[in-house]
């Protein structure tokens, strides 16, 4: 490999104008250095740790003298390159560096693999793992300032009922009196056939979804579906989720272009989507547990889904939406129900509330 | 005039000086590899040595009359930009914040927006100061001479025009603050010059918008000419008697292939072909300007010092300015 006396033609730039002087270069006798001899300029010992390479290619090497960066040399004899990586042990970096650039693509396409593979196993595991934990360390009480910030906004009760409001907290209260003070219904003049629940606790029900009920479990049904959203705290693990899947995202987006956003950021949307799925099965089963525990005929939260399939009777792919699709949503609750027998008791108060709620939407 | 004339007997006679971009993307590719295993394991904290590798890829990639330029700016003078950086971002959002929480939402879109504004044309001043003056060619430095005062109170004085003219102005500022930053660039001892008219640019982009409305999109490559070919062909570097003219000869149909192709490669790979892109787009840019004077860029001299503030630099990333004017 290393021939005695190798010597390269250089181009030597001394930092005060751009001529390049010719020279020669060569290996100092202890192999620790490049002795240049530049012309006008006369000659320079300098040792490799005295040099910086500033651009390493297979036919060009361009160094750079530490004491004073501008002064450059350009070196371009394949042989005298290869010689200088060979001597050159300072260089350990810039060797470690350059061997992985030129590894060739197939190792380069193997690394980004590597890659895709590390950042698809923190988000789809380590990401809602870390949002999980930390849903548990947020206290309850930042769950009720979020709910309130929507539920005590300025114009939030306009549309309210608050006849239908108090009878609906009455239902409530005789139905389940065991459950926190936290609970709250509001009953909003909307014909939107629409239920949902806030993290404080508050739930808002539409006088629509009202009209289109029938019997007393119904309604218990959809109260049972909204408690255990609160109680599962979905709001926060869903907000949790989000936000940490959303730092790890801008963290690589960062780095990627325009287009690339835009696909992972609606490929984030539905996973998202999906996480609301799973968060809606969860209420409907521990719903489902809330009414078993207080003998309601389970049979009622069917009822309401099946009424709710012909009330949107679009047909959404279940990926695209934020609830499953009613039909799976009918079977596992029918399974749920086989698996679990009910001790069904009469409610003839809740049954009277209902009526009296009823007569109030109707009129 | 006569003593013009005669001086320009004895200047070097006319050369056309290569100008190429010789990276390729597999190269770029693994730079681009290495850097994201880096910031991954540091949490993003690698960040400003992967900028300064990619940069110090992208300009020794870059050869003007048989020299390749070169980047020297260091991850370390980057990390210090950074930092500076995100404090000043955290104060202007910090403030926003504190005012929403104490109910002084106005005061606090005041603070946010003026802050942005405010630094703004100072990104821009610092961010050139940094990138000209770490960016070289056989060791001699370019520099960038604009004043931060003069540059902000320019800036204003053209968006105040451009806010009462809603935005009709807005050609005119866009061209007033190119000539200002572009004509304060130097090479050593050789001048920029940019002489762009805001007129001409109004007209120009008047005729784009229209016409790439008209023809629904298709003329918008012909546009993206126009505006390149305004910003090349208006460039000159002057050193002594000498000058150097920079001419485009890119077409609307260049662009449009390279776009088209660009797009495909981006569709096709999944943004995995990213580093194919730039290179292939670096190497068209730049084997479509022509570059033609009688400099004789051997007796370029040393004359820009060296400036180590990254503040600049690192904030038009965060904002992701690039490179505005």
């Amino acid at each position: 490999m290393f021939k005695p006396g190798i010597v390269a033609d250089v181009r030597y730039y001394n930092g005060v104008i751009a001529k390049p002087f010719k020279g020669e270069c060569t290996f100092n006798d202890k192999l620790t250095g490049l002795i240049l001899t530049i012309e006008e300029e006369g000659v320079l010992q300098i040792p490799f740790s005295e040099l910086t390479i500033k651009r390493r290619e297979k036919l060009y090497l361009v160094l750079s003298i530490n004491s004073q960066s501008s002064r450059i040399v350009e070196i371009n004899d394949p042989a005298f390159i290869h010689a200088y990586f060979q001597f050159n042990k300072s260089g350990a970096y810039e060797n470690w560096y350059y061997k992985i650039l030129h590894a060739g693509i197939a190792v380069h396409l193997a690394l980004a693999a590597g890659i895709l593979a590390f950042c698809a196993a923190t988000y789809f595991y380590f990401i809602p793992f870390l949002a999980e934990k930390a849903v548990d360390l947020i206290p309850r009480s930042v769950d009720d300032q979020l709910g309130q910030t929507v539920s005590e906004s300025p114009n939030f009760n306009d549309d309210a009922d608050s006849a239908l409001t108090v009878e609906l907290n009455l239902f409530m209260r005789t139905m389940a009196p065991e459950i926190d003070a936290r609970y709250h219904i509001t009953v909003m003049n909307d014909d939107l056939v629409n239920a949902f629940a806030l993290p404080d606790g508050s739930i808002i029900i539409n006088t629509g979804i009202l009209k289109k009920m029938n019997r007393f479990e119904e309604l218990a049904g959809v109260l049972s579906h909204e408690i255990s959203h609160v109680e599962h705290r979905h709001g926060m693990r869903l907000l949790s989720r989000n936000v940490s899947g959303y730092l790890l995202l801008t963290l690589v987006l960062n780095d990627v272009n325009g287009l690339m956003t835009v696909f992972i950021d609606n490929a984030h949307q539905f996973h998202t989507l999906s996480y609301s799925r799973k968060f809606e099965k969860e209420a409907d089963i521990s719903g489902l547990a809330l009414l078993r525990n207080h003998n309601i005929n389970p049979q009622g939260m069917i009822d309401l889904f099946k009424m709710l399939e012909k009330e949107h009777d679009i047909d959404i792919p279940e990926w695209m939406s934020s609830h499953p699709v009613s039909k799976e949503r009918i079977q596992y609750l029918q399974k749920q129900i086989k698996e679990h027998p009910v001790n069904i008791k009469e409610h003839h108060l809740l049954k009277s509330k209902f009526d009296k709620i009823k007569n109030f939407v109707s009129e | 005039m006569e003593i013009i004339e005669h001086k320009s007997l004895h200047a070097n006679p006319e050369k056309v000086y290569p100008f190429s971009f010789v990276g390729t993307g597999g190269a770029y590719f693994g730079i681009a590899i290495v850097n994201i295993i880096l910031k991954i394991f540091t949490l993003g904290l690698y960040y400003p040595w992967a900028k300064a590798k990619e940069l110090q890829y992208l300009y020794g990639a870059t050869s003007f009359d048989e020299s390749r330029f070169e980047f020297h700016g260091t991850g370390a003078e980057m990390f210090k930009g950074f930092i500076k950086a995100l404090i000043i971002f955290a104060l202007i959002i910090g403030g926003f914040i504190a005012a929403m929480v104490m109910q002084m939402p106005i005061l606090g879109f005041i603070w946010y927006i003026g802050g942005f504004m405010i630094i703004l044309p100072i990104i821009i001043h610092g961010s050139y100061k940094y990138r000209m003056s770490r960016t070289s060619w056989r060791g001699i430095r370019f520099g960038y001479r604009g004043d931060r005062k003069e540059f902000t109170i320019l800036f204003f004085k053209e968006l105040f025009f451009t806010i009462i003219s809603l935005g009709i102005y807005g050609s005119w500022m866009a061209i007033n603050l190119r000539n200002y930053v572009l004509s304060n660039i130097r090479f050593g001892s050789a001048e920029f010059k940019y002489s762009g008219r805001g007129g001409e640019y109004f007209v120009l982009n008047l005729k784009g918008y229209f016409l790439t409305l008209i023809t629904l999109g298709i003329y918008m490559f012909w546009w993206q000419k126009d505006l390149f070919n305004y910003y090349i062909n208006n460039l000159t570097l002057h050193h002594k008697e000498g000058k150097i003219r920079l001419k485009s000869t890119a077409s609307g149909g260049d662009f449009f292939g390279l776009i088209i192709v660009n797009l495909l490669i981006m569709i096709f790979t999944l943004g995995i072909g990213y580093p194919w892109i730039l290179t292939r787009t670096l190497k068209f840019i730049f084997s479509k300007i022509e570059i033609v004077g009688n400099i004789d860029t051997d007796q370029l001299v040393q004359t820009e010092k060296e400036y180590t503030d990254a503040t600049g630099e690192d904030m038009s990333d965060m904002l992701d300015l690039g490179f505005v004017i």
